[in-house]
């Protein structure tokens, strides 16, 4: 029964991806196909996603047990572990911390284009269900509360700090000259398009001001450095300290590879010396052809052998993909029993 | 730019590669004898996984950075195979991961070999390890598996990029036989310079079946090879094509490609 599930889900989900390639686009459209294929894609990275639950549960399971059984090297699983969860305690700080960046004053941009908006409809005479006097009053209403929720916030910012630094400060002026004149212009704001128009604009000057001073003050804040250490000082630093072991290892590799001991390897080394010499000045200075040697080992016999390895392997993929969406294949992958 | 939608000329094509696969796998399930030829490097898996309940040491195998793809099941046939010996030798089986959902799928796999041969009670999940998602973490994690288990023969089998030579030379400096067989022209060189024995592109999918001897991927590897010869003969005639085009520009006859991506809209007047 499990195994006849799994094939049946199996072909079902296939049969889309299939009938989505083979099927024209006119048709696809026709039967309303294409506007769904968006969801089905987000579907399928969303179950990817929830995957990568997996590896965290297996990486506490089994370094978990060794922590527990004091086997041999528990100190380093410690060390794994305690490093995952800082880094994920490091990552949602940030992540909370650039959210609240990006959300700064965001209704502030919506009244901003709530202000286009009504000065749009008036410009061009449109009906509304409420009138324009009402909509510029719910307007007036709702920059002053924002505007004051936003300044209450840059102050208690300010506040948290003894000192400001001089782009701090400078943020901070900036804001209060924009968040003043915003004020200013609410006594005389009329349902009149150039003066919505410029009371847009007003709004949205406003809301750039406090964003860049929230900004600044994330950029030195303690999560922001505390990620950059994590992420850029470690994780990056230590990823290529890994690339660069490819370096030793290609020349490590090289002379095993390249000791003159058969017909094939003697070819190898040749083609290998070669091309490395029409890669260099040097190569250049023996004989000047030798960049237009290596050009046609490359492009000839390197680029033939590279398509028939290509093609060779996309045949195979093509009809291991076959098997696969037919459920072709070997009973290991639909095993009875659970 | 990725093609899209199949054109007519494509979904022929398909049909041809898919119907000698259908009909040979079919001939094998009715009996026939179907002959593979010898691979060097797939007779080496047994002889790794000797070395490896000879010197009473773990075993390797490692899918790299396969995700869950047809790749990863032409690995997980040769996974099956090596699970079934190492519980039938008692030899310690550690299958590194990198991708969380294809570890799911291993897991499972390694598992059934074990109980296929009887041998339940040995699997442990925990030598499914999953290191990390990211390729040079991944990396690194390998090669201190490797010296600290000393495994005796390590398989790398599936999609590698420039970590492959990494993860080889780790086998290297303990001393392992290694097999390797990737899909990618560019990695075959690595592990031809730094594996026992190789295998090259679509080998990997033959070693499946030539290790099983199973009548579906027989048939399968079979009927691939039949449809390649569509390839070869479609290489043919865009050679001559080119060729008549370059001496005689004034015939100007259509190139190959222009004929296969004819789409479906031109062909109903659209």
């Amino acid at each position: 029964m499990r195994a006849r599930l799994i094939k049946t889900i199996t072909f079902i989900a296939g049969l889309y991806f299939v009938l989505e390639f083979l099927l024209p686009a006119f048709v696809l459209k026709a039967i309303g196909v294409e506007s769904a294929h968006e969801s089905i894609t987000q579907g399928v990275v969303l179950v990817g996603t929830m995957a990568a639950g997996l590896g965290i549960i297996n990486l506490f399971l089994v370094h978990g047990a060794k922590i527990a059984f004091r086997r041999k090297g528990y100190p380093n699983s410690a060390a794994l572990l305690l490093g995952l969860v800082f880094m994920m305690f490091v990552a949602l700080s940030d992540w909370g911390a650039t959210r609240s960046v990006e959300l700064t004053g965001g209704s502030l941009d919506m009244l901003s284009q709530f202000a286009e908006r009504i000065a749009a409809d008036s410009a061009e005479g449109n009906e509304t269900s409420m009138p324009a006097v009402e909509r510029v009053t719910l307007l007036k209403e709702n920059t002053e509360k924002e505007l004051l929720r936003l300044r209450s916030e840059v102050s208690s910012a300010r506040n948290e700090s003894v000192t400001l630094d001089p782009i701090e400060e400078t943020f901070m002026l900036e804001f209060s000259r924009f968040s003043n004149i915003l004020e200013a212009s609410l006594t005389t704001l009329q349902a009149e398009p150039e003066v919505l128009q410029e009371f847009s604009k007003q709004l949205s000057d406003t809301q750039v001001a406090a964003r860049q001073f929230f900004q600044h003050r994330y950029e030195k804040s303690t999560t922001k450095k505390l990620w950059d250490f994590m992420f850029d000082g470690l994780f990056v630093s230590l990823g290529s300290a890994m690339f660069s072991l490819l370096g030793v290892y290609i020349a490590a590799a090289a002379f095993r590879a390249f000791r003159v001991r058969t017909f094939e390897s003697s070819l190898m080394m040749t083609a290998a010396v070669l091309v490395m010499l029409g890669q260099i000045p040097f190569g250049l200075w023996i004989y000047e052809g030798m960049p237009d040697i290596r050009q046609w080992l490359l492009e000839y016999p390197n680029g033939a052998s590279f398509r028939a390895i290509k093609i060779g392997a996309a045949v195979a993929m093509l009809v291991m993909s076959f098997r696969m969406w037919l459920s072709l294949e070997s009973d290991y992958s639909v095993s009875e029993e659970v | 730019m990725g093609v899209e939608h199949a054109s007519p000329v494509m979904v022929l094509i398909l049909l041809i590669i898919v119907a000698p696969v259908l009909y040979y796998i079919r001939q094998a399930q009715n009996g026939r004898e179907l002959y593979v030829r010898r691979i060097a490097g797939v007779d080496a898996v047994d002889e790794a996984l000797g070395r490896s309940a000879e010197l009473g040491r773990p075993i390797s195998f490692s899918t790299g950075l396969t995700n869950v793809n047809p790749v990863l099941y032409a690995c997980l046939g040769v996974l099956f195979y090596v699970g079934q010996k190492a519980a039938r030798y008692r030899t310690k089986l550690f299958v590194p991961q990198c991708d969380p959902e294809a570890m799911a799928i291993v897991e499972d796999v390694v598992r059934d070999s074990y109980r296929s041969v009887g041998r339940s009670a040995q699997f442990n999940p925990q030598n499914i390890l999953f290191l990390s998602e990211s390729q040079f973490a991944f990396a690194s994690g390998y090669m201190g598996m490797i010296h600290r288990e000393q495994v005796a023969s390590a398989f790398l089998f599936g999609h590698f990029a420039a970590e492959s030579l990494i993860l080889a030379e780790a086998g290297q400096q303990v001393g392992a036989m290694q097999v390797g067989a990737s899909v990618s022209p560019e990695q075959v060189a690595f592990f031809i310079c730094a594996c026992d024995y190789t295998l090259i592109g679509e080998e990997l999918f033959a070693a499946s079946a030539y290790l099983s001897k199973e009548p579906v991927q027989l048939g399968s590897l079979y009927g691939q090879d039949r449809a390649k010869l569509l390839f070869f003969f479609i290489i043919i005639v865009g050679v001559a094509i080119a060729t008549v085009n370059s001496i005689f520009p004034e015939v100007e006859i259509a190139n190959i490609d222009a004929i296969i991506n004819y789409p479906f809209d031109k062909l109903f007047g659209g």
